[in-house]
């Protein structure tokens, strides 16, 4: 059969064969998200939303999308038109057919059960990896969140079909075990498939192994969930399947001393790069002004070390080096790079005159990081600096690596710095030259450079077949080393991985090689690996040490197997990958449900860190992110954007706060968003966007300003005013900023008047509540109306507090509709404490009135707003309100358990309102031992907290039980102790109507013939 | 009247201003609660803090600072200890 014209694959790192050969398809990663995006596309999508998706920063994105267009269209097209674009849109057609993830996603429903074993198989061999992996795109977050969503679609067609084949191959132990792996290994924290990965090895007699699983299992649920596995889980230890063999030992030694990768193997060939070295060092090491040296080409091709043999070469020289390196992941954390280098080079004094402009970059040097910091001072203390570590009449070497992904400050600070070009300071450079096309600070840097005919490009081309059977002898000793030559195609990180390969054939292609030294790895050693991946950067070791659930020895251990194995590399107390196509491969590796825990656990981590480090805020917003936390996602967005503009890093602070805005605008309400919007959009009107889309920023400032009205949050209709006052004073609308200058200051009185409002309201609230002075309560109740219709505002406090005040005053209807109201506006302005309360109240009501079906019907509700309050006695109220409803209504079954969760949580209060109802309750169907011993304890508590009403109600169920036991004395005397509370606590309209309840029954039963003569819970006591 | 402890994780460093309000906010509600602050300790990192009172019962404490949009994790009854036992 021939090949079909095209294939895409889009599972693992893009791919494009033509007729079964592959095809080079564009170096931008932009460019291939965009291919992947586009092609996943049942309909032609706007030129607007791509731009918005995939150049998320305001400079000039249609011109972007023209250019990856450009790049596309040749690749796409050789045969036949497929990429159609006009003016207003773009779209790919005709390879619906020719896309891995679409031919698999086709036959994963309902087809899969008439495809044949062969297919299926074929199929599930197509999964290279996951869904455009490494394309991850970490500053265009409208992608990356469709890219998760899609890649979670797709895990659900991949389990459909690896089920299907788990099932199919039945009988067949060994090949079962093999879907039942790539199933355990795709979700690993589902039980049921590492149950079956064990039962498997344990039918096929690998008792060793099925241990190991087992072992790792339950680390993995422990460590990573904080759960314990099921009963029926931890049954197949005792099965007699795992238990039988003792734990195997799973750390492996290496079978030899392995070099350790690019890093500190010696170099082969480069005899031109070399030349190009040494001149260089010879130019600065005389005080010349030296071209800056850029070393380009692509991924593991070797320009790292190149960089590292300059470094090794001007040491020699004893010239100094300053290393400096870019980070994907840190690409909106302004100067980064420029952080890192400074901090390991602090060694060298640093004159007291630069410290406290250099505070914004080195915390550790002044006390406390500025307020705001003026660019200009800073970057001229930098140049200072450098100039005053260069050794007398000597040269110091700057270096920056991975270029495409500097961030934009930091690119302004080397331009500073090769601008006024210090003699004696000596810059070189590398990047992959694919990848700066989506870079604009590194394009715009590379121009400059160009134009002042200061940049010398050095291209790293991949190594003859001579130099490369010479570095993989090296690694392998002697023996044929022609295969691994011809498969390596010059790319030195691909040749050190096929000559250290442990595996029997050689891997196709980079990757392949990469994910064997990965699997080879014990699982500590992996472990650490996935960490370091999922951090992103170069990190201190102590972080992995709060990470990664390890002693310190096994950690330790760890980090030198990693070590010896090539795959990390130390640099001093920090380590890193010795390559980044290492931390993209393995990233890749970890299942997407574990990798979303892992930032989160970063995110956490990191947060801790950012106290005495601000600029770590944008780390902690992209793990937050990540991870799927989205309050800690905006909150560190807002930090690290407002951490930006101090820097006035505002193209940072502009995709900071975008991204932020757009986590608060998705999902559910996040508390505080009102407060965070407005925060957000001061950020964005500083970074400049008022200037460059005034209209967009004035439509999102109008929206804050009524969502603030309605909710009366003056303070942030106020910033939102004077935020639009700016905005169209930039926009040259003088009439309309002035109109918002004028709202802003009504909005400033305003303000005054509303905090008066709502002190009056809460303490007129909390006196009810406490059931304190009602007089006083009503006054002030009263006077907060009067404010409240004066400016035309609704407070929770007034609604709830008079619906309790109503509640007291018998006055059930409307104190029904108060609460009411109450509960609605608590549910606004997302105060789930005032909603709970207020639902409580109504449930309450409903109590006292014998409605019990309302208030089941009201208990889920109650409930799930008490789930929201977190610890308290809330949940436990809701259970006693349900439980005494019930009781009501058929056999009392959970009102002791719903009692005794309400003791154990320390509430007296309502300990006593629900003992009171209890005792009442327990008074009507004659129980009036429980009657009274169940009032005794609810006056007990309810005077422990000073509630009158709840007293008086307590000694009012006493007094009614005497009546009913024919104690008429005993009855006058607990009417009596009403009235001595009352006179001690002073008068209160609850407490009294006890007291008018309780003198009514003996008014009414002037010789006690209501009483009831056999206390049995059957005999109905008399109408009370 | 029993000791209570109440956990504060603010989940960011707590400013010298924030921390000033929610203190002015506690101050009536403590009394109208009737809750005796015995004492706070603030963690060095300004992200966590821990009050001890003097007070009826949980609810109390816990009533107390929502009232005063104080934020809190945990409150618990505790048992003090000290050097002379």
């Amino acid at each position: 059969m021939s090949a079909p014209a095209v294939a895409v694959d889009l599972l693992g790192p893009p791919q494009l064969r033509l007729h079964g050969k592959a095809v080079e398809i564009p170096g931008s990663r932009k460019t291939r998200a965009l291919l992947g995006y586009l092609l996943l596309q049942d309909r032609p999508v706007s030129r607007q939303h791509l731009c918005e998706w995939f150049w998320p920063t305001p400079n000039d994105p249609r011109a972007a999308l023209r250019w990856s267009l450009s790049k596309l269209r040749p690749v796409l097209d050789a045969e036949s038109p497929h990429l159609r674009a006009d003016r207003m849109q773009v779209s790919i057609t005709g390879l619906d057919d020719a896309v891995d993830i679409r031919q698999i996603e086709a036959c994963a429903g309902e087809k899969r059960r008439d495809a044949s074993t062969e297919d299926l198989e074929a199929l599930v061999e197509r999964v290279h990896g996951e869904l455009l992996e490494g394309h991850e795109l970490p500053d265009c977050h409208r992608f990356h969140d469709w890219l998760q969503a899609r890649r979670e679609s797709f895990r659900r067609a991949h389990r459909a079909l690896l089920e299907e084949l788990v099932e199919r191959h039945g009988s067949d132990a060994q090949r079962s075990l093999v879907f039942a792996r790539a199933l355990a290994s795709l979700e690993p924290f589902e039980e049921a498939h590492q149950a079956r990965v064990i039962r498997l090895l344990q039918r096929l007699g690998r008792l060793r192994e099925a241990r190991r699983q087992f072992d790792h299992c339950l680390a993995l649920f422990e460590d990573e969930l904080g759960v314990t596995p099921s009963d029926e889980f931890l049954r197949l230890l005792s099965s007699g399947t795992v238990a039988d063999t003792p734990p195997t030992p799973t750390r492996r030694s290496p079978s030899r001393i392995e070099t350790s990768g690019t890093s500190s193997a010696g170099l082969f060939g480069r005899i031109e790069e070399c030349t190009r070295i040494e001149g260089f060092l010879e130019a600065a090491s005389a005080g010349e002004t030296t071209p800056i040296l850029l070393f380009e080409g692509e991924a593991g091709i070797g320009k790292t070390r190149l960089l590292e043999e300059l470094g090794l070469r001007a040491a020699a020289q004893s010239i100094p080096v300053l290393t400096g390196r870019s980070w994907e992941a840190e690409i909106v954390r302004p100067l980064a790079p420029w952080s890192d280098l400074l901090e390991r080079a602090q060694t060298t004094p640093i004159p007291d005159s630069l410290r406290k402009d250099l505070a914004a970059l080195l915390p550790s040097v002044a006390e406390g990081v500025p307020d705001a910091v003026d660019q200009a001072r800073l970057f001229r203390a930098v140049f200072e600096l450098l100039r005053a570590w260069i050794p007398p009449n000597g040269a110091m070497v700057l270096t920056f690596d991975d270029l495409q992904w500097i961030d934009p400050m930091s690119a302004a600070l080397l331009s500073f710095i090769t601008r006024r070009a210090p003699a004696g300071v000596a810059i070189a450079c590398a990047g992959r030259n694919a990848e700066f096309a989506d870079s604009e600070p590194a394009r715009a840097l590379l121009k400059s450079w160009t134009r002042e005919g200061r940049l010398r490009r050095v291209e790293v081309r991949a190594l003859d077949d001579r130099d490369a059977a010479a570095l993989a002898r090296a690694i392998r000793g002697e023996g044929s080393v022609e295969s691994i030559v011809r498969r390596c195609g010059g790319n030195p990180l691909y040749l050190i991985g096929l000559a250290q390969s442990h595996s029997t054939g050689l891997p196709e292609q980079l990757r392949g090689v990469l994910l064997d030294r990965i699997d080879a790895l014990d699982p500590d050693a992996r472990e650490v690996a996935q960490w370091l991946a999922v951090l992103g950067r170069q990190v201190p070791t102590n972080w992995l040490e709060r990470l990664v659930a390890q002693d310190t020895s096994t950690l330790l251990h760890s980090i030198d197997e990693l070590q010896r194995r090539g795959i990390l590399v130390r640099h001093g107390r920090q380590c890193d990958f010795a390559h980044d196509l290492m931390r993209t491969t393995t990233y890749g590796s970890i299942p997407g449900a574990q990798r979303s825990i892992l930032h989160r656990h970063v995110a956490r981590m990191l947060d801790a860190e950012a106290t005495n480090e601000p600029a770590l805020a944008a780390d902690v917003a992209y793990h937050a992110q990540r991870g799927g936390d989205r309050a800690r996602t905006v909150r560190a967005s807002i930090a690290a954007a407002e951490h930006a503009l101090r820097l006035a890093a505002r193209d940072e602070a502009y995709t900071l706060a975008r991204r932020a805005l757009y986590e608060l605008g998705r999902g559910e309400p996040i508390e505080g968003d009102l407060e965070q919007r407005a925060a957000l959009l001061r950020i964005l009107v500083h970074a400049g966007l008022g200037r460059r889309n005034a209209q967009a920023l004035a439509k999102r400032l109008r929206r804050l300003v009524e969502d603030a009205r309605r909710t009366r949050a003056t303070s942030v209709e106020r910033m939102a005013c004077y935020l639009l006052s700016i905005v169209h004073e930039e926009a040259g609308d003088f009439d309309r900023a002035r109109d918002y200058s004028l709202r802003a200051e009504q909005a400033g009185r305003e303000s005054d008047a509303t905090t008066r409002l709502a002190a009056l309201a809460n303490t007129a609230r909390c006196l009810v509540q406490l059931e304190r002075d009602p007089p006083r309560a009503r006054a002030l109740l009263g006077e907060a109306e009067t404010l409240a219709i004066e400016l035309g505002t609704h407070v929770v406090d007034l609604a709830w507090g008079r619906g309790l005040l109503h509640a007291l005053e018998g006055d059930t209807d409307a104190a029904r509709a108060a609460l009411t109201r109450g509960a609605e506006l608590a549910r606004d302005k997302r105060d789930h404490w005032a909603e709970f309360e207020c639902l409580a109240g109504l449930s309450q009501l409903d109590l006292e009135n014998g409605d019990n079906e309302a208030v089941l019907r009201r208990d889920p509700e109650l409930r799930a707003v008490a789930a929201r309050l977190g610890e308290g006695s809330d949940l436990p109220f809701a259970t006693i309100l349900r439980a005494l409803a019930s009781a009501r209504l058929g056999p009392e079954s959970e009102l002791e358990a719903a009692l005794t969760s309400l003791r154990q949580a320390d509430t007296k209060g309502r300990l006593a309102y629900a003992l009171n109802v209890a005792a009442e309750d327990d008074l009507r169907a004659g129980r009036l031992r429980l009657a009274s011993a169940r009032a005794a304890e609810a006056f007990e508590a309810a005077e422990s907290v000073g509630r009158p009403v709840q007293m008086a109600r307590a000694r009012a169920v006493q007094g009614l039980v005497a009546i009913a036991r024919g104690d008429r004395p005993e009855a006058e005397r607990q009417r009596e102790r009403i009235a001595a509370d009352l006179d001690r606590l002073g008068p209160h309209v609850g407490a009294r109507a006890q007291w008018v309840r309780l003198d009514l029954a003996l008014t009414r039963d002037p010789t006690g013939t209501d009483r009831i003569g056999n206390e049995t819970p059957d005999s109905p006591s008399a109408e009370i | 009247m029993g000791v209570y402890v109440v956990e504060r994780d603010f989940g960011g460093v707590v400013s010298d201003a924030d921390l000033a309000a929610t203190m002015e906010r506690l101050g009536p509600c403590l009394d109208q609660y009737g809750l005796t602050w015995i004492r706070s300790f603030l963690s060095e990192d300004r992200k966590h803090m821990t009050c001890v009172y003097e007070a009826p019962d949980a609810e109390s404490v816990r009533t107390a600072n929502r009232n005063a949009q104080a934020h809190f994790d945990r409150v618990w009854r505790a048992d003090m200890l000290g050097p002379e036992g």
